[in-house]
Order: C-alpha cells, then sequence, then structure tokens
C-alpha cells in the first residue's frame, strides 16, 4: 500500500470499517459504545485516584509498591494493557519516566489513550538516551543530585509513575488531590504542584 | 527486527512533538483515530489475529511511510494488511468500498448506544478484563535476580520484542516475572508459549558509552532468550 494522505487514511478506515461491518466482524454500534468506552470511562482521573490514595494511605502505598496490579485492579481499573503493572515513585533523589520506544504500549484502562508525543518517534528516540534534556523541554528541570530511572516497557508490564506529592497539601482531601495530579506527572514528564495559596 | 519502529536513541527524528502538549486537545483528534481503535480492538476479541501479529504488522511499513505518517495509519497498515493477507478483506475491496462511499461523515465522540448488542457487550468484557499475558511456566528461570546477564547480539528480521538498542549490552537482573507469552511464536505461529521474563537494569554509559552527556539508569523487560549470562 502506498502512502496516503490524513484524508485518505480518514476514507479508507470508514470503508474499512464497513467491510468489517459487511464480513460480520464489526458494528458501526459497536464500534460507537467501544469508542464512547474509551472517550469516557478512560483517562488519567483512573490513576489520579491511584496516586490519591498512595499519597494518602501508607498501607496502600505500600501494596502499589509491591503488587501494583492488584492494588490498582482494587479501584477497578483492570483490562485491555492494564493487565500487569509495576509502580515506580518519584522521591526528592529519585525521578522516573516512562517509554515504549518500539511502540507506544500505554495501560489504556488506567490512564486513557496516550498523548501524542508518546506514542511519535521522537520522543521514544530520544528519552533512553538523554532523559534530562527530554525532561527540561517538558518543562521538568532536576537538580543534579537527582537520579533518573527511565523505563523502557518492551513487554506486557505497564509502568505508573507515583509523583511527588508537593509540599502545602498536606491539609487537602484525597478529592482535592486528584485534579492536581496530572497525565504526565503519571509518566513521568510533568511534576505535580500544589494549588495557588496552598 | 530493526524495522522503523525501532526508534531507541536514533538521532535525527526531530524535537519531541510538544505542540500537543497543548492542555484540552482530546487524544483521539479525529474521529477515524478511535474508530480504528476500536475495530482493531473487535478483531482481536473476535481472535482474525492476535496483538503479536498486529504489533509485526506495523514493523513491517516503509520506513518514511512510518515516520512521517498520522500514528493511526499504522494501525490501519497493519490491520488491513492482515485482513488481506488472511484472505478475508482485500486491499482491492477496501479501494473499492472507498470509491462507493465517498467523503466519510464519522461521528466524533460518540455516545454509547442505549442498549448493547452482544457484541458491543463482549467487547466491553474485553475491554475490562482485558487479555492477560502472562502463562505458566515449563522451566524455572534461568537468572537470578542481581545475575549479570548480557543482551545476545540477536538481529533477526523476524519479530521480537528486543529494543536494538540493547543488543550486546551488559545488565544486571532486577525482578523475575515469571513466564509470559513470546511474541515471536505468537506473531509467526499463532501460538502460545511460555517463555520467562526479566526486569533487567542498564546505566547509561553501558549503553551509550564513554562520551555520554546524561548519567541515568534504564530499565527494559527482557525475554529469558534475549540474554545470556555475563562469563559466557
Amino acid at each position: 500500500m502506498d502512502w496516503i494522505s490524513m484524508a485518505d487514511v480518514e476514507a479508507r478506515v470508514n470503508a474499512l470499517e464497513s467491510l468489517m461491518v459487511e464480513k460480520g466482524l464489526a458494528e458501526h454500534e459497536a464500534v460507537d459504545a467501544v469508542v464512547a468506552s474509551f472517550e469516557n470511562d478512560m483517562g488519567p482521573v483512573n490513576g489520579a485516584k491511584v496516586v490519591a490514595r498512595a499519597w494518602t494511605d501508607p498501607q496502600y502505598r505500600e501494596w502499589l509498591l509491591s503488587d501494583a496490579t492488584a492494588a490498582i485492579a482494587d479501584m477497578g481499573f483492570t483490562g485491555l494493557q492494564t493487565e500487569h503493572m509495576v509502580a515506580v515513585e518519584n522521591t526528592a533523589q529519585r525521578h522516573n519516566v516512562v517509554v515504549c520506544t518500539l511502540c507506544s504500549c500505554y495501560p489504556w484502562t488506567l490512564l486513557g489513550i496516550p498523548p501524542a508525543w508518546f506514542k511519535y518517534p521522537q520522543y521514544r528516540a530520544r528519552v533512553v538516551k538523554e532523559p534530562r534534556s527530554v525532561l527540561s523541554e517538558f518543562g521538568v528541570t532536576l537538580d543534579d543530585d537527582v537520579k533518573i530511572d527511565v523505563w523502557d516497557s518492551s513487554a506486557e508490564i505497564r509502568y505508573l509513575v507515583i509523583p511527588q506529592r508537593p509540599a502545602g497539601t498536606e491539609g487537602l482531601s484525597v478529592d482535592e488531590l486528584i485534579p492536581l495530579i496530572s497525565r504526565d506527572s503519571m509518566v513521568g514528564t510533568a511534576l505535580v504542584t500544589a494549588p495557588a495559596g496552598a | 527486527m530493526h524495522g522503523p519502529h525501532d526508534v531507541g536513541g536514533r538521532d535525527g527524528l526531530g524535537p519531541v512533538a510538544t505542540e500537543f502538549l497543548e492542555p484540552g486537545i482530546p487524544d483521539w483528534r479525529y474521529p477515524f483515530e478511535g474508530r480504528m481503535h476500536a475495530v482493531t480492538a473487535m478483531a482481536l476479541q473476535q481472535g482474525v489475529f492476535n496483538l503479536d501479529e498486529q504489533r509485526h504488522g506495523i514493523e513491517l511499513m516503509k520506513w518514511s511511510d512510518y515516520t512521517d505518517s498520522t500514528y493511526y495509519s499504522h494501525w490501519l497498515f497493519s490491520v488491513e494488511k492482515l485482513l488481506n493477507d488472511k484472505g478475508i478483506i482485500s486491499h482491492e475491496e477496501v479501494d473499492q468500498r472507498m470509491k462507493e462511499l465517498g467523503a466519510p461523515a464519522m461521528t466524533p465522540h460518540p455516545a454509547k448506544p442505549e442498549t448493547l448488542s452482544p457484541l458491543a457487550a463482549n467487547m466491553m468484557d474485553f475491554i475490562w478484563n482485558g487479555t492477560p499475558h502472562d502463562l505458566p511456566a515449563v522451566t524455572p528461570p534461568v537468572y537470578e535476580i542481581g545475575a549479570a546477564v548480557r543482551v545476545l547480539n540477536l538481529h533477526e528480521s523476524s519479530h521480537n520484542r528486543l529494543p536494538g538498542y540493547l543488543n550486546r549490552a551488559t545488565g544486571e537482573v532486577v525482578k523475575q516475572y515469571g513466564a509470559y507469552r513470546d511474541p515471536a511464536a505468537s506473531a509467526h505461529r499463532q501460538v502460545e508459549e511460555p517463555h520467562q521474563l526479566y526486569m533487567v537494569r542498564f546505566s547509561s554509559t553501558e549503553l551509550w558509552g564513554p562520551t555520554v552527556t546524561e548519567e541515568f539508569d534504564l530499565y527494559a523487560d527482557l525475554f529469558e532468550g534475549y540474554l545470556e549470562p555475563v562469563g559466557a
């Protein structure tokens, strides 16, 4: 198949779906249902709930660090690409960042669809060779004495970064913490900051 | 295989696509992206092909097409090729259907249907139960935690999950995961064969040489068959 333009990609996907429906491999409404499920039931807020619980419940944090699959499943986040999880914790001495150099592996039901920059070749090529530079381009500047660990999800294990809880959030409830925890902080390309006035 | 997908450590691909960092852009910017994702999941759920076949299909793209194309065109390439090669839907049928349908009118952000058909209900189960990839082990792991291992000088043109930048690197086993489905057996013979999997740690100087500008550790999950003991 020769190289095709974006408009042709759309037309081709449209034709493929039509043929798959005709051959009994798909249904238009079922496709709608799957798209709706991904767009509405999955997203970074799922991961943020896990992180907020780990921040506020030391026993859960221990469980998450020793058996992330079970701890995450306990909150109802199971399923496609979230079957085998490892959680890695950021501290004052250590910063974690996740990549899939070979494709775009990402824990869908926990964090949703990965962002474009994660899927395209540039991040995947560079973050395993110059992570500190790449992180600074994302606005993350780490002190020289902070060690960086890069995780290449080359098999079926998926990684969740537990970002550091920022100072000034000690009095916040789980529900107040959740909106602070961004998708990028759980991939390792952002830090969590306390809300203004905290 | 060290195809166009195997980009770890490559120079010259350009700056990270930070224009996508703007807040508020949905991760599926165009409706065709979600629909391509959904039909792929549907085909996987029905066993038309498996995940390793789907990944390998993408690896067979022309290099320039891979690096310069929009992400979901990779999925389209692979799924269309698999359906064609398995005699289910030919490329020519897709060409013809494109002409018949004309300009697509896809609904962005469709609502979930009020009632779910059996297929749709199966898809919900598939999504939330997932497809575990671990298997009962047939042999125990060869490498203990702390073992020094060297990645083989492995250059197969078939599918594996060995990033090329790790070839011949020496690292340390950090974790034993147990046995997982071997990607090559799955992609090429559609069988599930257990293969011991390890988390292995490498230093940046080991990977990138003494002139490397940054010092860090890199972890990758590697199958036993990609490794040999140091001293072998």
